[in-house]
């Protein structure tokens, strides 16, 4: 007889919104962090708006998961070994989902919602996707399912694995003790994982243990040099939720209609943000690989994001708002 | 029923952190200044070598002039400020005692710089619609 299994983030909320307020206390008496008051109401509002398309359709969801577990491979119990495991599987599954939604821009219209604010705090954390079940976010835990997991298990662990995320998203918390910080998902690590400075982009994809992409080759620490810069490559140009939302969406609407070839369609819906057909485009590897270039070049010079050029001079224009960079 | 009532209850909850965050005083709006110009453009777009900036008289946002003389806009969202590098679609006209700089994006307004004095000639870079 399977448990009655509450769900996890329902019963966070309340912390969460306490949580909320003590870090905003903590902002205001350290001076560290930031937070502003248009960018947490867009993404508490995008939070709300995420419970209300998830709430839509989970009875969908829930049925496709019982549909695959009818044809599972074994039958696996209500042990307590059993939870353990599900809950370390779904986030090896999380991890190659979300590394698939830095990707592939379908996959990036959906999650780019969660990216979209050029702040990290509590309030980024629950800045979640309104059209995650529209981009098939769901095929990733079906194996799960197949294996063996009952579907309700699988939703619990699910459940955990998405509080556990939230409170990694603050700038409060420096690092942990070393063994937490070799093992687990940090606020260091996500951090990483939120900036656009060349050498972080597209790094630690990991929900809750980061040893997957120590794993997997995505890991990046994060450097006391170069201080996180927040966003996406392209930040938007409006605070308004509703454009976040579905901005990504728009954009790859637009770019099938001027598409002059199968092959161009596919690469802007199957391709990495930012890829163009005719160059290297502006995905994360051809920005790396012209910051690579770019430190090459100049060793000495500031690292993007990370450091600060030198004091702009009057200049010799004839006109006043003008500044120059010294040679 | 219990849903709805939950939802409304989050509703509430976000209005009151919203207004909490008002009230802290977290609502500034940075002044954008020559320097802060040039080290975001420099920040967001890797390569493009902020050489100089012009600065609208009202500190929200600005031109600046890269290098191979491509051009950028720095416009303030909140308290951050937003980059774009302007394509070969961006209009930039005159307007009065300033500029207006559209760069035909869906979610970013047409942005107007307000000038002192004449901007450089290089703000206009090929195109000049009075």
């Amino acid at each position: 007889m399977p448990p009655d299994l509450p769900d996890p983030v329902k019963l966070a909320v309340p912390a969460f919104a306490a949580l909320v307020a003590l870090e905003m206390w903590l902002v205001k008496r350290r001076g560290r962090g930031a937070y502003d008051w248009r960018d947490a109401g867009a993404s508490l509002t995008l939070g709300l708006g995420s419970t209300v398309a998830g709430a839509l359709t989970a009875g969908l969801v829930f049925a496709i998961a019982m549909f695959v577990w009818q044809h599972r491979l074994f039958d696996i119990g209500w042990t307590w070994w059993a939870f353990v495991l599900a809950f370390v599987l779904d986030d090896l599954a999380y991890y190659w989902f979300h590394r698939t939604a830095h990707r592939v821009r379908w996959f990036w219209a959906s999650h780019v919602i969660h990216h979209s604010s050029q702040h990290y705090n509590l309030t980024t954390a629950l800045r979640q996707t309104w059209t995650g079940f529209f981009s098939l976010a769901f095929l990733f835990r079906l194996p799960l399912f197949l294996i063996g997991f009952p579907p309700a298990m699988v939703f619990f662990v699910a459940g955990l694995n998405l509080v556990y995320q939230f409170w990694i998203h603050t700038e409060q918390v420096d690092r942990m003790p070393g063994w937490f910080e070799a093992v687990m998902n940090t606020p260091s690590h996500h951090r990483v994982h939120h900036a656009t400075n060349p050498l972080y982009l597209d790094r630690n994809y990991a929900g809750v243990f980061i040893i997957w992409d120590r794993m997997f080759g995505t890991f990046q620490p994060e450097l006391a040099s170069i201080r996180p810069r927040y966003g996406i490559v392209k930040n938007l140009g409006t605070l308004n939720p509703l454009w976040a939302a579905v901005h990504e969406w728009a954009g790859i609407g637009r770019d099938l209609l001027r598409a002059r070839s199968l092959r161009e369609a596919a690469g802007r819906i199957a391709g990495p943000p930012g890829w163009q057909p005719d160059g290297p485009g502006e995905t994360s590897e051809a920005i790396r690989a012209r910051w690579a270039a770019q430190q090459a070049r100049a060793p000495g010079a500031p690292q993007a994001g990370g450091g600060v050029p030198g004091p702009a001079q009057g200049g010799s224009e004839p006109a006043a708002g003008v500044g120059v960079r010294g040679a | 029923m219990a849903g709805f009532v939950q939802l409304l209850g989050s509703a509430g909850a976000v209005a009151l952190l919203v207004a909490l965050a008002f009230a802290m005083g977290f609502r500034t709006a940075p002044w954008l200044d020559a320097a802060r110009a040039l080290e975001e453009a420099d920040a967001a777009l890797v390569g493009f070598g902020a050489e100089a900036a012009l600065v609208s008289a009202d500190g929200t946002a600005a031109l600046v002039r890269g290098g191979n003389g491509a051009r950028a806009l720095v416009v303030r969202r909140g308290d951050r400020f937003v980059v774009r590098r302007l394509g070969a679609e961006a209009r930039v006209t005159g307007c009065g005692d300033g500029l207006i700089v559209d760069c035909r994006e869906t979610g970013l307004r047409r942005v107007r710089l307000a000038l002192d004095a004449p901007p450089p000639a290089w703000t206009w870079a090929g195109h000049r619609a009075a």
